[in-house]
């Protein structure tokens, strides 16, 4: 009697509860990938990606990292998915572009230039701000990953690559 | 060095230039950088690198390279490196790397060509002022007067990264090859100073070695930022051969005007590197340990009379602690190194035996491509003072000081 009398209201408070948990993980996802990439990404890859660790996509596509500049929403989200402060994350490109192990991330002063870099490149990857990811990359046809949260595996991986 | 050699290392510099250049319209995929550094030295005493106890601006580097994707995880990279320290350098260019590179997978990719050679934080990366806040790597552990040898080989090289149980991970940079000497190079220069003082007309008739091999591994334990590293280079069939003349003021007149020969045949070197970096936020920390290891068959003659072997085989040490901070557009750095007293005072007087560092650093990125930096040391000791232009003849005085100053762009 008492466990039914309980059992709507906590239904009704877990179902809220969910889709607040997946609205929060999809909009906080602003990783933008070229429509052609079908590759299933979750934290851990994109880390492995904005380090320099993973180099080419599944399908042998060359990784091209692309980053707002002077976006602190951008710049936030670069911290969050590479672990580095922007500053740290083109100090630390810096050291392999110039040893040879890879291309420097290339820097954009506005989304539809980077949207378009995205759109050219079958291996681009592009971090974007929440507010660019609403108001420009929708519009676009490029695949926006806001289905991390579907594929992760696991805890993003916090280490720093080895270069 | 020898002129034909000169003239192909310079044709083929010149080469990777035009090939630089002609790629750009080949690829969407082609990537070309580079950077101009240009710096100013001055010590109290001594000449520490290159003529600094007068100033000099004798303290450029430049660079300019490629990076292709011909076809799927296949890449093909190349630089070409000129720079200027004092009596090294001399602004002509040369062929830093260039290698084709396939990437299997993250687990496992291959290198092969001109190839950086990695041992530590910065041995691949000594050249590239941008990669750290201060000017002048920690001595002892990083020279940059051996770059010639330290910093690229011809050969090949395996590398990749596992992940391990939990978030660690484990990278892995295995290479072996040819490493290249110059004859005007570091390691000359510190052959020369060990005889330097006693002798007159110091040169180096032979300068070779053979090969090199080395691996770096890296230890991620699952901590955000942190990582162990662990290097090991060892280099095999180095011959030097130098001449020298007794001048005739010696002491010693039965020795005036005599050549001292010295042959170090087959020599191998090994050398030890332990790493740990850590940053969090604008904070970054690093500390490493350096040592290394000779095996000498030392050959000496006077007057062409051989004399006993020394039968010694010199060990080096040195480490290093270093921590910076970033404030906006700048970050300042302290630096303590220390080349300790492991080595017994020879020729010289007793400062020759240790080098003690302690550092500061203020990096301003003006600009996303513009960097300026002012460093000071503190220094004791000259372990590190060449002398194989008589640069540093007496080494009277155990305190120093040196300052440096650099701007660098990039592009």
């Amino acid at each position: 009697m008492t466990e039914s009398r309980y059992r709507a209201p906590l239904q009704t408070a877990l179902t809220i509860a969910l889709l607040l948990i997946t609205s929060v993980a999809l909009s906080a996802d602003p990783i933008v990938l070229n429509p052609e990439n079908q590759t299933n990404v979750d934290e851990k890859y994109i880390r492995s990606i904005l380090t320099g660790t993973e180099r080419f996509w599944e399908d042998g596509n060359e990784v091209l990292i692309a980053v707002l500049k002077n976006d602190p929403e951008a710049e936030q989200a670069l911290n969050r998915y590479s672990g580095m402060t922007s500053s740290k994350f083109k100090n630390h490109w810096q050291r392999i572009a110039f040893s040879g192990r890879g291309k420097m991330p290339k820097q954009f002063n506005n989304l539809e230039e980077l949207i378009e870099f995205v759109n050219r490149n079958p291996g681009a990857i592009a971090i974007v701000g929440e507010g660019q990811k609403r108001n420009g990359a929708t519009n676009s046809p490029l695949t926006l990953i806001s289905t991390i949260a579907h594929h992760a595996s696991g805890p993003s991986d916090p280490t720093p690559p080895g270069h | 060095m020898l002129p034909h050699i000169k003239e192909a290392k310079r044709g083929l510099a010149h080469a990777t230039l035009l090939c630089l250049f002609c790629t750009c319209g080949l690829s969407q995929t082609l990537s070309v950088g580079g950077f101009i550094s240009t710096g100013y030295l001055e010590s109290s005493h001594y000449n520490y690198l290159a003529n600094t106890e007068e100033g000099t601006t004798d303290f450029v580097e430049a660079a300019l390279n490629a990076s292709w994707t011909p076809a799927n995880r296949t890449t093909l990279n190349g630089q070409a490196f000129l720079f200027e320290l004092g009596p090294y350098g001399n602004y002509e260019p040369f062929i830093d790397y260039l290698f084709v590179e396939y990437s299997y997978s993250k687990e496992f990719g291959i290198r092969a060509g001109r190839i950086k050679r990695e041992l530590g934080l910065y041995t691949h990366i000594q050249d590239i002022d941008i990669s750290r806040t201060s000017i002048i790597l920690p001595h002892g552990v990083y020279d940059p007067r051996y770059r010639a040898f330290s910093a690229s080989l011809d050969g090949a090289a395996i590398y990749g990264t596992f992940g391990l149980p939990g978030r660690q991970r484990l990278t892995y940079n295995l290479y072996g090859g040819h490493v290249n000497i110059d004859p005007e190079g570091g390691l000359a220069g510190f052959t020369l100073t060990a005889t330097s003082r006693l002798t007159i007309d110091n040169h180096i008739e032979t300068i070779d070695s053979n090969t090199n091999f080395g691996a770096q591994f890296w230890y991620s334990p699952g901590i955000e930022g942190l990582r162990l590293g662990y290097g090991r280079s060892e280099y095999y069939d180095v011959d030097i051969v130098s001449h020298g003349t007794f001048p005739s003021n010696i002491p010693d007149p039965n020795l005036a005007g005599l050549e001292f020969i010295s042959k170090a045949i087959d020599t191998s070197f090994a050398l030890d590197q332990f790493s740990i970096e850590y940053y969090v936020g604008n904070w970054n920390f690093a500390a490493e340990y350096h040592s290394s290891t000779a095996d000498i068959t030392l050959e000496q003659s006077i007057g062409g009379i051989s004399i006993p072997s020394r039968g010694r085989n010199p060990d080096f040490r040195a480490w290093y602690l270093q921590g910076s901070r970033r404030f906006g557009p700048f970050e300042i750095g302290l630096t303590y190194a220390e080349e300790p007293n492991n080595w017994e005072p020879e020729f010289d007087t007793v400062n020759a035996s240790h080098q003690k560092d302690r550092q500061i650093s203020l990096r301003y990125d003006a600009t996303d491509n513009w960097t300026l930096k002012l460093e000071a040391h503190s220094i004791r000791g000259t372990r590190r003072l060449f002398n194989q232009h008589g640069q540093n003849p007496v080494l009277g005085q155990d305190s120093w000081t040196l300052w440096a100053a650099k701007s660098t762009i990039t592009f």
